[in-house]
């Protein structure tokens, strides 16, 4: 058995799809087409009862979701993918405050503003989610920018899974171009990400430019 | 060197301070009274730029925020004491799934609907984003109980063994505007909650950090 990771194109199922090639392990790929609203369908709901993707089954058969917990499982289990320090490295703990700051704080506000129609029961309020959540995105994101000096990564010139999860997020950034300019720890970081063997070919397999 | 916690009663802080009692450490805490701003102050905002309660200040002198940050670390951290499956467990995939799952959905769930105010920039929108954090609020516990319901066996979140999840999950079930109405519709959910205050290195940080209010 092997891993089957559930996607779509530009979605938070990259990070994912990074770990799993680095570890040179084979997965099997399924992609949803968000355009057809194929994460609604009832055989994914089975899967993801949020109707979110990424969605990842493991070999054994169990189903993991939520972006950025299958991310930390995948790189913690595979070592040899070399994107997280061993657990006896105390930089761990700053890695996970910026892993979990970027899936509950930058994550949540993106959904904000891509889909704003989720945060409101009013019709008319979707505007007034739209302004707050890409408000919330690039205020948020100017605490991230300070971390990576000297970058550009957050542990320097060494890569890990929260720097690829950021980059994703960042390349998301609704305040760009200004915003780029603004932190320009921001677009070096994105460069640096894609720059990477392991992670080029899956940013444009993925559809992260999309 | 110890841990300080900056924490305040009914949030977050009751998660790294349940897992500092479970791995019976000692650690200082620093209330932090947000009804008086004190959480605004250069000084906090400097540790917290997101002015948030809780913060975690590591023995090594690194600054956490995210509350589930900080249970993640002090699993890490306090292996001996098993409150995450280790690596390996067939049971950390889920751990990790559902804690992050609290994480992202439930707890920012529960700040919509206690802050609607931050999530639209209209003066009148805060109603409808109430409104829909009650019914992602409601649906999201269905989610969870659905799941635990696929385990028969309880009283915690990962079966017989106790775990971290546990006060994370108590903690944002006392949270609910209606407790009591949630764990009528899931009596799962109240096994847990009642089991996991039960235990000794709970029972005093729930009343403390007043959990019990509307339970």
């Amino acid at each position: 058995m092997t891993y089957r990771l559930y996607w779509s194109r530009g979605s938070g199922a990259f990070p994912a799809a990074v770990v799993l090639d680095a570890a040179g392990q084979r997965w099997e790929s399924v992609e949803l087409s968000l355009a057809k609203d194929e994460q609604h369908r009832a055989e994914y709901l089975a899967i993801n009862p949020m109707g979110q993707v990424p969605a990842l089954v493991l070999p054994d058969g169990q189903v993991m979701t939520e972006s950025a917990a299958i991310a930390w499982y995948l790189a913690d289990r595979h070592p040899e993918a070399r994107l997280l320090p061993p657990r006896d490295d105390a930089r761990r703990a700053t890695l996970l405050r910026w892993q979990v700051f970027g899936a509950a704080a930058l994550y949540e506000d993106e959904v904000r503003y891509y889909y704003p129609d989720r945060y409101t029961a009013d019709p008319a309020g979707t505007a007034g989610v739209k302004e707050a959540g890409k408000a919330a995105f690039g205020r948020h994101f100017a605490m991230v920018a300070p971390q990576l000096k000297p970058g550009p990564f957050l542990m320097g010139r060494e890569m890990t899974i929260v720097d690829v999860y950021l980059a994703m997020l960042a390349s998301w950034h609704p305040g760009r171009p200004q915003a780029y300019e603004e932190h320009p720890e921001l677009p070096r970081l994105i460069a640096a990400v894609k720059a990477d063997p392991r992670v080029a070919p899956l940013w444009q397999r993925l559809g992260m430019d999309d | 060197m110890t841990f300080t916690l900056y924490w305040r009663k009914r949030t977050g802080a009751f998660a790294p301070a349940a897992l500092l009692a479970e791995a019976r450490q000692r650690w200082t805490g620093v209330y932090v009274d947000t009804e008086k701003g004190e959480n605004l102050t250069a000084e906090y905002r400097r540790l917290n730029p997101m002015a948030r309660v809780p913060t975690l200040i590591l023995p090594d002198g690194q600054v956490m925020t995210e509350s589930l940050a900080m249970v993640l670390h002090l699993s890490e951290f306090f292996e001996e004491a098993e409150l995450l499956p280790a690596l390996g467990d067939k049971d950390r995939p889920q751990a990790l799934r559902w804690l992050s799952f609290g994480a992202v959905n439930l707890y920012e769930t529960d700040l919509r609907l206690t802050y609607p105010d931050r999530y639209t920039a209209e003066a009148t929108g805060a109603e409808g984003v109430r409104q829909a954090a009650r019914r992602d609020f409601d649906r999201q516990w269905d989610i969870v109980a659905d799941w635990l319901g696929q385990r028969a066996d309880g009283p915690f979140f990962l079966g017989r063994r106790y775990s971290a999840l546990d006060p994370y999950f108590a903690m944002l079930l006392s949270w609910h505007e209606k407790p009591k109405d949630l764990i009528a519709r899931h009596p799962r959910l109240g096994a847990l909650v009642d089991a996991t205050v039960a235990r000794p290195a709970i029972t005093p940080l729930w009343r403390e950090y007043e959990l019990d209010r509307d339970l």
